[in-house]
């Protein structure tokens, strides 16, 4: 068989594709594994044990999600105004401005709440995650862990995720809160539409299922989230510019599969 | 012969070959370090000393061999008896790699954490006895970034001396310490050896440090073992590789000029 020539174009595109595919095949099972092997910590950790320390869960609860309240507010509150200027300039063509009360309350809870708090989190939390055990693996610190018998994942790895699954539904339910409010505002002064009665319309409006479709996603995206971060830190090599360039691609990529997600959850959850 | 070799092996390479990718680091290693023996691992750099120490760690899966420690093949127990030798091993690294986020004196008590039931104020008075042994007593509250090189080795050292281990290894102690630090680490070492009866290996090229530390020596080159031996016997090997180590001198290694220039040119 003649050995194919290596300048040919078409060679060098196939052979550059079918890397490609073998490397994300080999991160995909990589994430997997990783997921497996935090929730076996978490859950069978204690039998083994090694449990995983509820102080350091604690203490990643703080670093995700109450030090990020803040920001979540002020971005969603605002996001929340956008919002009702955009839909009562629409609805103002039929007339229909009062009917405000019900694109901001839906669009807020099932797709900007949680996809705007999940962005946040992944730019804050995740490059953070991918920084911290980058340097880690850099300086040695995760060799150390496995040589003392302490399991990297377990210790690092498991208090993330379980932190991430914990904080980020309950920051979406926060921003869910901020959306309605910066949009109640808007109506409030554009409109005439008091608060109480803003309130009262969302309640009647919003159902449980339009508040568990965000809350479900902002799930999932803590998983991409948690997973993108600590995978990137891990596969760290090179020194200051390799956790750098993890860095940046833990949030490129998260930011990419949480929407990517979000479209096919989207899809499904509204059929 | 000297006085450790009639004692147990503490730990036993045989046959040992590794990889990095395509590339074969070791070679068939064999070693034998006895109980309470300071054994000096000694190599220019590529020599594959750092690979060695890093299987001996268990951090990596061999091609070829085992490598017992304590009586344990590591390359075939299951990770639960690991977990558990892991208990029994002191590991100090290069650059110390204490945990950045954690108190000098929280990085010491971590093994105690995560590996006893004891109460905080015991794990508390352990990390101080075992910070006054490296002399870094009153330094528990500061951070890893708040310490000089030569005070974090020591740190590092307290971390690993900490759960009592029967095997200790360093890293390349002496390496970017000033003369008298480098020659406090070495008083360190040979303390251990004779106080808690330590089984100790350690990693470095500094020939000084080496001479006055060890029991025996192990000196390999582009991952053979070239010799084993007494610091005499290496001192007088007539091995004109361990002599231009000795010298410093550099190896003349010989290169075929067609092989060289296929090399260069990738052709």
């Amino acid at each position: 068989m003649a050995e194919p020539d290596s300048r040919n174009s078409v060679y060098l595109f196939v052979e550059h594709t079918g890397r490609v595919f073998i490397r994300a095949v080999e991160e995909a099972g990589y994430l997997c594994a990783l997921l497996i092997e935090s929730f076996f910590w978490l859950i069978c950790g204690p039998f083994f044990k090694q449990p995983v320390r509820s102080p350091a869960i604690f203490s990643q609860m703080m670093a995700i999600g109450i030090a990020a309240a803040p920001i979540v507010f002020i971005l969603s509150f605002a996001v929340g105004i956008m919002l009702a200027i955009q839909i009562i300039y629409n609805l103002r063509i039929f007339g229909a401005e009062s009917q405000v009360v019900g694109g901001v309350a839906l669009s807020v809870t099932r797709e900007f709440g949680p996809l705007i708090t999940s962005i946040l989190v992944a730019g804050r939390s995740g490059s953070a995650l991918a920084a911290r055990i980058g340097t880690m693996q850099v300086n040695q610190e995760v060799d150390a862990l496995r040589v003392m018998g302490i399991n990297p994942v377990r210790y690092l790895v498991s208090p993330s995720l379980m932190a991430m699954l914990i904080m980020l539904p309950t920051l979406t339910f926060f921003s869910d809160i901020a959306g309605i409010l910066g949009g109640a505002l808007y109506a409030s002064v554009e409109i005439g539409l008091g608060l109480e009665a803003y309130a009262f319309q969302t309640l009647e409006i919003l159902k449980m299922d339009d508040i568990y479709q965000g809350l479900i996603k902002s799930v999932v995206f803590a998983v991409i989230i948690s997973l993108i971060g600590v995978s990137n830190g891990f596969m760290v090599s090179g020194g200051a510019e390799g956790v750098g360039k993890a860095t940046t691609r833990s949030v490129v990529l998260s930011i990419s599969y949480i929407v990517v997600a979000d479209m096919i959850f989207t899809y499904f959850l509204n059929r | 012969m000297s006085a450790t070799e009639n004692r147990n092996p503490a730990i036993e390479v045989e046959d040992l070959v590794t990889h990095y990718g395509k590339v074969e680091i070791l070679h068939g290693v064999n070693m034998t370090v006895h109980e309470g023996e300071i054994m000096i691992i000694m190599g220019g750099s590529g020599s594959g000393k750092s690979t060695l120490l890093r299987y001996l760690l268990g951090l990596g899966v061999p091609t070829r061999g085992s490598i017992r420690l304590l009586g344990k093949d590591i390359t075939r127990i299951t990770s639960t008896e690991m977990h558990e030798l892991r208990q029994n091993m002191g590991v100090a690294f290069q650059g110390g790699a204490l945990l950045s986020s954690l108190t000098v004196g929280e990085n010491v008590q971590l093994p105690l954490n995560e590996h006893t039931r004891l109460d905080r104020k015991t794990k508390e008075i352990m990390a101080r006895m075992k910070l006054e042994v490296v002399n870094l007593g009153g330094f528990e509250n500061l951070m890893p970034a708040q310490l000089s090189g030569g005070m974090i080795k020591r740190a590092a050292v307290a971390r690993a001396i900490v759960m009592d281990p029967k095997l200790m290894f360093f890293d390349e102690p002496s390496a970017g310490l000033d003369p008298v630090v480098s020659a406090e680490l070495d008083e360190l070492i040979l303390r251990l050896r004779d106080a808690l009866q330590m089984t100790i290996v350690v990693v470095t090229h500094e020939l000084d440090s080496a001479f006055k530390i060890a029991d025996r020596i192990t000196v390999l080159d582009k991952g053979h073992i070239l010799m084993t031996g007494s610091v005499d016997e290496v001192r007088s090997s007539d091995s004109e590789r361990i002599q231009s180590l000795l010298n410093r001198r550099p190896g003349n290694d010989e290169i075929h000029a067609d092989e060289y220039l296929a090399r260069l040119t990738g052709m």
